[in-house]
């Protein structure tokens, strides 16, 4: 695929584990960073960053939601070259506080380093960066604090986990009570008025088939809307690879131990499966190792491939 | 879609002595450019990929 962005715009594709990180020239001298990673590859990032920079100060962090997958590398980021870290308005109690339960960390098995941030954004702010500006569109669903980014004179969409060429976030606010799946809607509804040409996905590739993607998401949508257990399926399985993504590799004892301890694992539970944690530890990792997605050698399970 | 999938497995550890991902094999390079290369640029990394997993694993005597 050609190169779809203008040369101001660096996007460092990462993983699962990690979001993806978009560096943008501002000008000769200085940058900015949309999202930083998970903490365990914060190095990684640091260095791919530095990279991107290409000789340029990294002045300002801007987070388009404070999941441990897209802030783990901030306190390395503001560390290593002293940024300013920009976050969304609606996290501003719980980063301020570092309430670790409002942050899913503790309750979901996922790590994350303090940080302070600098200022807040929120829906209908503008900024220029990558000598763009930008306009911060709330995007609710996968997080109801989340934004999203748009450039119109460029027709790029900044979409963190709204949009993906395949797909979206794991609708965590539903399985809360909270309205994430109907969110969910109204934001595709939102980014479909939108003129975009390019759209930067918070994991995966920079796609330029957006009515496409928005098609796939609809689908998506409508499957959880019919079958809305499949909203609990999902956030299990998910939320298991992750962990499996950052521990490597695990033993049936300590994957039922997390979803015994861990809080959000074991509402779930409670509230569909009702399993006893080794029995669902069993069936989660049956269900995905027959996916493909994990592997079970000698006891240990492990991310496939 | 028939774009060439990222290699990248979660591992994301660069190697000081290799210089390369301890999870994918891909240069500190590799991976900044990935977002960019055209298809059939990737497609040849990721024959490189192999080649140097191979010679990792010939070289590791824990196998």
């Amino acid at each position: 695929m050609d190169n779809l962005l203008p040369a101001t715009i660096r996007v460092l594709e990462r993983g699962w584990l990690s979001s993806n990180n978009i560096v943008l020239h501002d000008d000769a001298g200085s940058g900015s960073v949309i999202d930083s990673g998970y903490v365990s590859h914060g190095a990684q990032t640091v260095a791919l960053v530095r990279h991107a920079l290409d000789g340029r100060r990294l002045e300002r962090l801007v987070n388009t939601h404070c999941h441990s997958d897209h802030i783990g590398g901030n306190a390395a980021l503001a560390r290593v070259f002293g940024c300013t870290i920009t976050i969304p308005a609606g996290e501003a109690r719980n980063v301020a506080e570092w309430d670790t339960e409002a942050l899913h960390l503790d309750g979901f098995g996922q790590r994350c380093d303090r940080f302070s941030f600098h200022s807040t954004l929120a829906s209908g702010d503008t900024l220029t960066m990558g000598g763009l500006h930008w306009q911060a569109i709330a995007a609710p669903g996968h997080d109801m604090d989340a934004l999203v980014l748009y450039a119109p004179e460029a027709r790029i969409l900044i979409s963190a986990d709204a949009l993906w060429e395949n797909g979206f976030g794991v609708l965590f606010p539903e399985l809360y009570g909270e309205p994430g799946l109907a969110a969910t809607r109204a934001t595709l509804d939102h980014i479909a008025t939108l003129e975009v040409d390019v759209v930067i996905p918070g994991h995966g590739p920079v796609f330029g088939n957006v009515s496409a993607a928005l098609e796939r998401a609809y689908a998506r949508v409508e499957a959880f809307e019919r079958d809305p257990e499949r909203v609990t399926r999902n956030a299990f399985r998910a939320l298991l690879v992750f962990y499996l993504l950052d521990r490597q590799a695990a033993g049936f004892d300590e994957l039922a131990g997390l979803l015994a301890q861990a809080s959000f694992f074991a509402m779930l539970n409670s509230r569909s499966y009702r399993l006893e944690p080794g029995a669902l530890a069993q069936k989660l990792v049956g269900e995905l190792a027959a996916a493909g997605v994990l592997r079970v050698d000698a006891g240990l399970v492990r991310p496939a491939g | 879609m028939n774009a060439v999938a990222s290699p990248c497995v979660n591992v994301c550890v660069m190697d000081d002595a290799t210089g390369l991902c301890r999870g994918c094999y891909r240069t500190l390079d590799e991976i900044a450019r990935w977002s960019v290369m055209p298809d059939r640029e990737k497609r040849a990394v990721i024959v490189i990929l192999e080649q140097r997993k191979k010679i990792k694993m010939g070289s590791d005597p824990c196998g």
